[in-house]
């Protein structure tokens, strides 16, 4: 009976170890392969890595994709009622300009670069930008121009 | 038993292994980098304020809004939750609504203005001339919405409208004799080449008279319909 208890324990510990021995030498294995790649030590750094690099992003790279003006500036004060809005957007965009007046359209060129004459009533007036892609990608910019003759 | 050599294994040979994932070497690669971002993020700023500054000084700005506080040195606006705070001083001129001269006196907590002059350093306004005016006359209550009709009345000049990048959205749509028809081209087109399945853009704005409806001012065809979409009647 003792002798019989006495085997039994054994082949258990000896079991016990080789399975504890088994999960350690596959835990060993696996944290070597994560430490060969030395970009992202671990999930959490690149996380870190990731959210600073969305933040930081130079605006070059967001403005390849975006609709921008040019010319002339948010708030400006101009003495001449029709102007050119010029900017950039994405290639042979479609480009409407809309003042709470007049609709005026274009179209951006092979580089996406536009130039659209419009008419500006007097005093402040807000203006929406459109440009819509050939994949029907549509964005919206506002700027505020004010048309006024007075000596500033 | 038997489990608690198992767990007690586990434990004692697991500990050094996440103690090795904790600290590892890349560590100050990832400081210097995000430094250098920092460092390029702040000359950015720095060149973009420089330029700021040097167009803000020599051109004429103007903003309007609420006058939100007043007194003889300083006005403060509010414009869509935004404050900004505009100097005065003795040049600035004073311009009623009905256009003619008018006294800082007269401007009240509450009113719009629209303010023309310099921004100085400190990204203040420094006021050449205010005018009293009315925000809601300035308003721009234009939208431009690209879409495909799905409906067009044949008895009336209304047509229903899906916008291509919200499908759960609906226009009903009212046209005129004002309302510009043209093609992508920039030629005149008429009402009765609108038919369903057509991409279109439109320039609308809510119909004053009517809920739910809008006056399209202006509409640009894409393309000729490509399919036929059953009509159904358009409730007027």
């Amino acid at each position: 009976m003792i002798k019989e208890l006495f085997l039994a324990i054994t082949l258990g510990s000896i079991l016990g170890f080789g399975i504890t021995g088994a999960f350690f030498a596959l835990n060993k294995n696996k944290t070597s392969n994560q430490s060969s790649i030395q970009v992202s030590p671990t999930p959490t750094i690149t996380n870190i890595q990731m959210s600073t690099q969305m933040t930081t992003t130079p605006a070059v790279s967001q403005t390849k994709t975006s609709t921008t003006i040019t010319s002339p500036e948010n708030n400006s004060v101009l003495s001449n009622a029709k102007i050119s809005i010029k900017g950039d957007s994405k290639p042979n965009s479609l480009i409407i300009i809309s003042t709470a007046a007049k609709t005026f359209n274009g179209k951006a060129n092979s580089n996406g670069v536009f130039s659209i004459n419009i008419e500006l009533e007097s005093g402040m007036n807000l203006i929406k930008i459109n440009s819509i892609d050939s994949e029907d990608n549509q964005e919206e910019i506002e700027l505020s121009l004010t048309y006024s003759t007075a000596k500033i | 038993m038997y489990l608690f050599f198992l767990l007690l294994s586990s434990l004692i040979f697991s500990q050094p292994i996440f103690a090795q994932e904790v600290t590892p070497t890349p560590n100050k690669t990832l400081t210097e980098e995000v430094r250098e971002m920092v460092t390029n993020k702040v000359k950015e700023i720095q060149q973009t304020s420089k330029e700021i500054v040097s167009n803000v000084s020599n051109t004429p700005k103007s903003l309007i809004g609420t006058i939100t506080k007043i007194d003889t040195t300083k006005i403060t606006i509010s414009y869509k939750n935004e404050s900004k705070n505009i100097t005065l001083n003795t040049d600035t001129v004073f311009i009623d609504a009905k256009k003619n001269k008018t006294k800082i006196e007269n401007l009240k907590v509450g009113q719009d203005i629209l303010i023309m002059g310099y921004f100085d350093q400190f990204n203040n306004l420094e006021a050449k001339r205010i005018v009293i005016t009315e925000l809601k006359t300035i308003e721009n209550k234009n939208e431009i919405v690209l879409g495909k009709i799905v409906d067009i009345s044949q008895a009336s000049p209304v047509f229903v409208l899906i916008p291509i990048k919200n499908k759960e959205a609906q226009y009903q749509i009212k046209t005129d004799s004002k309302s510009e028809i043209i093609d992508k081209d920039g030629n005149k087109l008429t009402i009765d080449k609108l038919k369903s399945g057509q991409k279109i853009i439109v320039v609308i704005q809510p119909d004053a008279k009517i809920a739910k409806t809008f006056y399209v001012s202006k509409i640009i065809t894409l393309d000729t319909p490509t399919a036929q979409i059953p009509e159904t009647p358009v409730n007027n």
